[in-house]
């Protein structure tokens, strides 16, 4: 088996012939979701050694807001454009919760990444910073650019990923979530 | 295959610093991606950071799409030809305590080709106004990146400002 050298880019053969090369990697998977069916999950007993999260979605959602052990969130952003893409927007839409996205249709699929940075780092307020697109070939396509605060400095253990502001709509089939630990 | 990261080097700031640069950077990657959790120390409730390669002042632009918490806005150029915009991190006036969340990513950086770089970038704090950024950004340069420094557009960044730099295979 080949091995590349991360410092030079060149290949060598393996001295271990026939072993599997391990490269210890910075990037981990914590735990994976699928929703489908529930209007809301939870990611518990996040480990603190990582540097920081990352969750990587797709599916079907609505209006998906974010929470952790931190509570709700005290502040929220948002950057946004929609139908012919035309224009775009900003608003500080915190109205029940902290917006991932502001996804309009529970129809379609969507795909998407929140990065949580030095989470369990207990010097820091905590925030996230959530990237979301929705193509749909139609004029309900969007892409929001999302952000949000928790005034604490405590680490984050759990998040809950909750489907809509009122709750009542159920994740989509075939929705899944992915976080990781960035070390 | 899944996404395979691999840490480069870290950089965590214990008293304030004007610049960041992380230096010989390997070449055997695919890409780079840089993780930013940075405040500046300049009287505002973010300030710009701005990205050079390998020294270089010149052969630089940008363009982005911006929000401050009730109007978005675009523009270009922001770096003046000097460096390319990565968006905000907090600044003094925001709420303690906070720093800003900024991730660059930079494809085929040992290619042949002129380098880009894509940001996103938001100085989130505890009030109305806040800066969120989208920036594609170019250096019209065909060499291998080999450095990357890290500058506030006024002020240095703040003890507990926190860079990574990963490889990405």
């Amino acid at each position: 088996m080949a091995i590349r050298s991360l410092k030079s880019g060149t290949f060598s053969r393996s001295g271990m012939v026939g072993n599997p090369v391990i490269m210890p990697g910075s990037y981990e998977s914590i735990a994976t979701a699928s929703p489908s069916g529930s209007t809301s999950f939870t990611f518990s007993s996040i480990p603190s050694t990582y540097s920081h999260l990352q969750i990587r979605y797709m599916g079907v959602s609505s209006y998906p807001l974010i929470s952790s052990n931190l509570g709700t969130g005290t502040k929220s952003h948002s950057l946004y454009g929609y139908g012919s893409g035309s224009a775009a927007y900003a608003w500080d839409p915190l109205a029940g919760g902290m917006y991932v996205a502001i996804d309009g249709s529970s129809g379609n699929v969507s795909s998407g990444i929140i990065d949580i940075f030095d989470y369990a780092n207990t010097s820091k307020n905590k925030t996230f910073m959530a990237l979301h697109g929705r193509e749909t070939n139609t004029s309900d396509s969007s892409i929001h650019f999302a952000s949000g605060f928790w005034n604490s400095t405590s680490a984050i253990t759990s998040i809950t990923i909750t489907n809509n502001v009122a709750g009542s709509v159920a994740f989509g089939t075939g929705t899944s979530f992915a976080l990781y630990g960035v070390n | 295959m899944a996404l395979q990261l691999f840490k480069i080097a870290d950089s965590t700031v214990e008293s304030p610093v004007a610049t960041v640069t992380f230096s010989s950077i390997p070449q055997g990657y695919t890409d780079l991606k840089l993780f930013i959790s940075a405040r500046g120390d300049a009287g505002a409730i973010s300030r710009s950071v701005y990205v050079t390669f390998n020294g270089s002042s010149t052969s630089y632009a940008d363009i982005y799409l911006q929000g401050d918490g009730s109007a978005a806005s675009s523009g270009s150029n922001s770096g003046g030809g000097t460096k390319i915009y990565a968006g905000e991190c907090t600044a003094s006036t925001a709420t303690s305590n906070t720093f800003g969340n900024q991730e660059m990513y930079i494809p085929n950086y040992t290619g042949s080709n002129n380098k880009s770089a894509a940001t996103d970038a938001v100085a989130e704090t505890n009030a109305t106004t806040q800066y969120m950024s989208l920036v594609a950004g170019l250096w019209s340069n065909t060499a291998a990146i080999t450095s990357i420094t890290l500058v506030p557009s006024t002020g240095s960044f703040v003890a507990g400002s926190t860079f990574t730099l990963y490889g990405v295979l």
